[in-house]
């Protein structure tokens, strides 16, 4: 279970984050929404631990929760475009591996055919040795899904995953997202600016206007009018 | 006749769906099935530990290579590691009993001190004129030999006279202008302009082709000439990288314009070699510390001149 309590950032002056508080059960798939700059991208940062939050307690099953534990998906993949797809996704381990694998890209056997079968399970297989910048967009972002699971983490973070895909490569990106949430029991928390897209995943919606949450209900109990209500607010 | 038919079908299943029976050689387990590619995990990490064993085994091989041929190389060269070890007392007699000696260097600055600082000044200003009249040509050139700027009639000759420009030592330039300007400053001033005209301007082209080419086509689809998109779309791009590399030169330049003075250029190259000449290495190691005070001077400003245009453009675009 994934626990956040009165969670607080600033910028400088500017309050990104209030007081947000929810818990996340695991083989739960939570969809961000609310509209820019309402402070999406800065909670799923500091879940990550990218950023450090000002207040407020992250704990997972009643302890702090580590950054290894978590694993950021990002907007059109932000992959390394000179590396192959199977060094992207290798790079997810980097966490528990020691630096020198990476320094001469030395890695162990099971490290790269873990990698591989995360390949294979975005629907990737084959795809290992080809050079990431010369994929498509979809291609592209399945490509960071299976970095993001190699990290094998207990909380799957994505950060509008889909916001430069065609709908029917969004579709299958985030089916790929929810299919490994369900597979490996992960907590999932995924910003989306598309409703419809988000009816297709969603088992609970998160909605924060002007960095406090307003909306925190299982996706039964919410209703498309609800989620417009978050986008109008302020 | 139900049990035989029965009977058929299941034998025959296999047979009946041809596209999946190829891909199941008795493998159970769930990860291992084909996908698009045909491909299975099993496969596929084979290939890749073959694959990458072969790159692996290249790339020591390359490593080997090169070391031999570096040894091989400082061989021919005349690299005797004993001759230099037997010799080692001169380097350090001259070192600590003359060059790094406190109280002489100390009193051979405060003598020196005359000379040595109008030069330093000079060595400073001609690195500076020298950069300011490159830097335009430089500038114009490096445009023109952007691949992605002019049609290859033009980048293509312009690479060529750029390449031809640096092919000349700085050491060299300056002898020439020395004919030309008699033996001072102005020649080394020339010979430093002509130094930052074929590097910078190669530089220049280079940071020039690495744009991103989305904004100046969108420039170039309201219909403007190729001056307006260069100036439009192309130039805030590398706007930073050229001022970094401008200021980086003019400490290259500095350090460059130190050294003029043995060929007779002016700068505080001159008093080095003539201390050099009279083995006064006392006086060698004034005029160097005299250079290293120069040299660093220029490089804190340009760093700070730097700091101060980064934060500039943080600030703008917040």
């Amino acid at each position: 279970m994934l626990s956040v309590t009165a969670l607080e950032k600033r910028f400088g002056a500017t309050p990104v984050l209030e007081d947000v508080s929810f818990d996340l059960s695991p083989g739960e798939l939570a969809v961000l929404v609310g509209r820019s700059g309402a402070g999406k991208t800065t909670l799923l940062r500091c879940l990550d631990g990218l950023e450090r939050p000002d207040a407020g307690t992250i704990r997972f099953d009643g302890r702090p929760l580590e950054t290894t534990e978590t694993a950021l998906v990002f907007q059109e993949g932000a992959l390394i475009d000179g590396k192959s797809a199977l060094e992207n996704v290798l790079d997810g381990a980097l966490g528990r591996e020691p630096a020198w694998r990476e320094v001469l890209g030395w890695h162990t056997p099971e490290e790269k055919r873990l990698a591989i079968e995360q390949l294979h399970a975005v629907g990737l297989g084959g795809y290992a040795d080809r050079r990431v910048g010369d994929l498509s967009g979809g291609q592209r972002q399945r490509v960071g899904i299976a970095r993001a699971l190699q990290q094998q983490p207990a909380v799957l973070l994505a950060d509008e995953p889909v916001a430069s895909l065609d709908p029917a490569t969004a579709d299958s990106v985030l089916a790929r997202l929810s299919a490994a949430v369900d597979d490996h029991d992960l907590v999932g928390l995924v910003s989306l600016h598309q409703p419809g897209l988000a009816a297709t995943v969603a088992d609970r919606y998160l909605g924060v206007v002007d960095g406090r949450l307003v909306l925190d209900a299982p996706a039964a109990a919410v209703d498309a009018d609800r989620i417009a209500e978050v986008y109008d607010d302020g | 006749m139900g049990e035989r038919t029965q009977g058929l079908e299941t034998d025959e299943r296999p047979n009946s769906r041809p596209d999946t029976a190829v891909d199941i050689p008795s493998e159970p387990a769930a990860n291992r099935e084909p996908d698009a590619s045909g491909e299975t995990v099993d496969a596929e990490f084979d290939s890749i530990q073959r694959q990458w064993a072969a790159r692996l085994a290249v790339r020591t091989l390359l490593t080997v290579a090169l070391l031999a041929g570096v040894l091989a190389t400082g061989w021919w060269l005349g690299f005797d590691l004993a001759y230099l070890y037997a010799h080692r007392g001169n380097l350090r007699s001259v070192l600590f009993e003359e060059m790094l000696e406190p109280t002489a260097l100390w009193a051979q600055l405060q003598g020196d001190a005359p000379r040595l600082f109008p030069a330093a000044l000079e060595t400073l200003a001609i690195a500076t004129v020298g950069t300011a009249i490159g830097l335009p040509l430089a500038f114009c050139f490096g445009i023109l030999a952007a691949s992605n700027v002019t049609p290859r009639l033009v980048h293509t000759p312009m690479r060529l006279f750029l390449g031809g420009v640096r092919a000349v030592p700085s050491m060299v330039y300056a002898l020439l202008f020395v004919i030309l300007a008699g033996l001072g400053p102005v020649a080394g001033t020339l010979a430093i302009a002509m130094g930052t005209v074929g590097d910078l301007g190669r530089l220049f082209a280079d940071e020039m082709e690495e744009v991103d080419p989305t904004p100046v086509d969108a420039v170039r689809s309201s219909g403007a000439g190729i001056v307006a998109t260069t100036a439009a779309a192309r130039l805030p791009q590398v706007t930073t990288a050229y001022v970094a590399w401008t200021l980086f030169y003019l400490e290259l330049n500095a350090r460059k314009s130190s050294v003029l003075g043995i060929v007779g250029a002016g700068g505080i190259g001159y008093p080095l070699i003539m201390a050099f000449r009279a083995r006064n290495y006392t006086r060698v190691m004034a005029a160097i510390v005299v250079i290293l005070v120069l040299v660093v001077g220029v490089e804190t400003v340009a760093n700070r001149v730097r700091d101060r245009l980064d934060t500039d453009r943080r600030a703008a675009r917040v």
